[in-house]
């Protein structure tokens, strides 16, 4: 087993998270997110992802709007709800929690 | 040469190879079975299409109007195998306390008891039973009729309180609930508990307002202060037993021409119906019909009265025995239709055993 999958299912359970902190910064479209992930160890296929946003939409952290493209049809653009928003923040508080217990730990 | 399909990606047309079109027609195929149970399933399918349309616009010039085969497989690759969203949610590290409440949202919703109303006889509480566990609705039915035959009545009042008591199912959500995966127990005894807490401290109030209430004022019966019953129901009080001994004496004949000859009276029970079940029936419509006569008799009984508490019961005992010595007496020496009743009985209980046997035994 590689060092990659030591961790692949906690990079898979990250990535919500990390949806999370993509979509806060601006409004995104799917495309621009896996972009955004893509040359990072967090490189995710839409097969993954779309079915991770319905889910987080259906759960009320975010909600997409239609905008007009020039290349093709309208795309859904995601946001964060407020409810996403104050999720995220919990989210971030624990990841620093757990990081310093990662670091105190032991050596 | 190869065989160009056309397709239509979520209202954009493609033109693909024929090979190419078999894989990408398996990956969408592969796609919808992964999201079966996924409620936004049609949602995701279209963002996919819209996906692989704008992966094939990529493929495609001026000069080139056919995406390859190996075109198409490049983009299945790219796309990925589907994975249900509570995969990743059962297996990641996020729904850890924060993420632990969207948790149900992902995972196949726990069977929970509901009413459902449809196909609803009364209020739905059978209905929802028997998804709950799983039998037909049938059989919860007669369950119910039986338990309010043997409990001369109390059935019912269960009956009635899951009416109150468990929640009717108005959403698909709900619905798919009512008869989803497996459940717990607790929660259900958790909700009757609380209710029931609830109708206990009801009751503790109502009650002390009235001993508060009686020792202020004392006990005056008949002035209409208290819960007592107003004077004239003393008066006519033993009317009411007689009422229910001639409910009694009709039931009675009604039972017994039915066991002799199959028929109410004019009215003849229809040939698939047995004659236990006539039997019950008549028996059930005995119970609902005496109830209200019976519940103004208990409430007399424990009426306080002036100076002669029992007086009521003591009637009621009098014309009640006097009433059933008559009958059997009567019966058991001049009428040939009770000597009948008598020799058919164990017979009808017999075929009601054997009815009963079948039905569990028999498989479904």
């Amino acid at each position: 087993m590689g060092l990659p999958e030591k961790f692949a299912s906690i990079r898979k359970g990250l990535l919500e998270f990390l949806i999370l902190k993509i979509v806060v910064a601006d409004k995104v479209y799917a495309a621009d997110i896996l972009q955004r992930l893509s040359d990072t160890e967090f490189a995710t296929q839409e097969g993954t992802l779309y079915p991770l946003l319905s889910k987080m939409r259906r759960d009320g952290l975010l909600d997409y709007e239609w905008q007009e493209s020039d290349a093709g049809p309208p795309r859904k653009y995601y946001e964060l709800t407020t409810k996403g928003k104050s999720q995220l923040a919990e989210l971030d508080d624990y990841w620093k929690h757990l990081n310093t217990t990662v670091t105190k730990l032991g050596r | 040469m190869q065989k160009v399909i056309s397709i239509n990606l979520n209202g954009n047309a493609y033109s693909l190879d024929e090979s190419g079109y078999d894989v990408l027609r398996e990956y969408l195929e592969s796609a919808e079975r992964a999201l079966t149970t996924n409620p936004d399933r049609a949602e995701i399918i279209s963002d996919l299409e819209q996906a692989i349309a704008e992966k094939c616009q990529k493929f495609l010039g001026p000069h080139k109007s056919v995406v390859s085969a190996s075109e198409v497989d490049q983009i299945v690759k790219e796309m990925g195998p589907i994975e249900a969203a509570s995969e990743a949610d059962a297996s990641g590290a996020t729904d850890q306390n924060a993420d632990g409440k969207q948790a149900p949202h992902a995972t196949p919703p726990p069977k929970r008891f509901y009413r459902n109303p449809d196909g609803a006889m009364i209020a739905g509480v059978c209905n929802g039973l028997a998804s709950y566990f799983g039998v037909d609705v049938a059989l919860v039915r007669i369950g119910f009729v039986l338990v309010a035959l043997i409990s001369k009545g109390a059935g019912i009042l269960i009956y009635v309180g899951m009416m109150f008591i468990v929640p009717e199912a108005r959403t698909g959500e709900e619905r798919a609930a009512a008869g989803g995966a497996p459940f717990n127990a607790k929660e259900v005894i958790d909700r009757a508990k609380k209710q029931y807490d609830e109708g206990a401290r009801h009751w503790r109030r109502q009650w002390r307002q009235q001993q508060r209430h009686w020792r202020r004022y004392g006990w005056t019966p008949g002035s209409g202060t208290g819960y007592g019953p107003p004077p004239w129901t003393v008066a006519i009080a033993p009317l009411f037993a007689f009422v229910h001994l001639a409910l009694f004496l009709l039931l009675a004949a009604m039972m017994i021409s039915l066991v002799n000859t199959g028929r109410i009276l004019a009215w003849r029970l229809p040939e698939d119906v047995p004659a236990w079940a006539g039997v019950l029936i008549l028996l059930v419509g005995y119970q609902i019909v005496v109830s209200p006569i019976r519940a103004v008799q208990h409430w007399s009984w424990n009426l306080p009265g002036p100076g002669q508490p029992g007086l009521y019961a003591f009637w009621n005992a009098v014309i009640w025995l006097t009433g059933m010595a008559a009958v059997v007496w009567i019966g058991s020496h001049h009428i040939p239709e009770i000597q009948e009743f008598v020799r058919r009985l164990p017979e009808l209980v017999r075929q009601f055993a054997d009815a009963m046997r079948n039905l569990v035994t028999e498989p479904r």
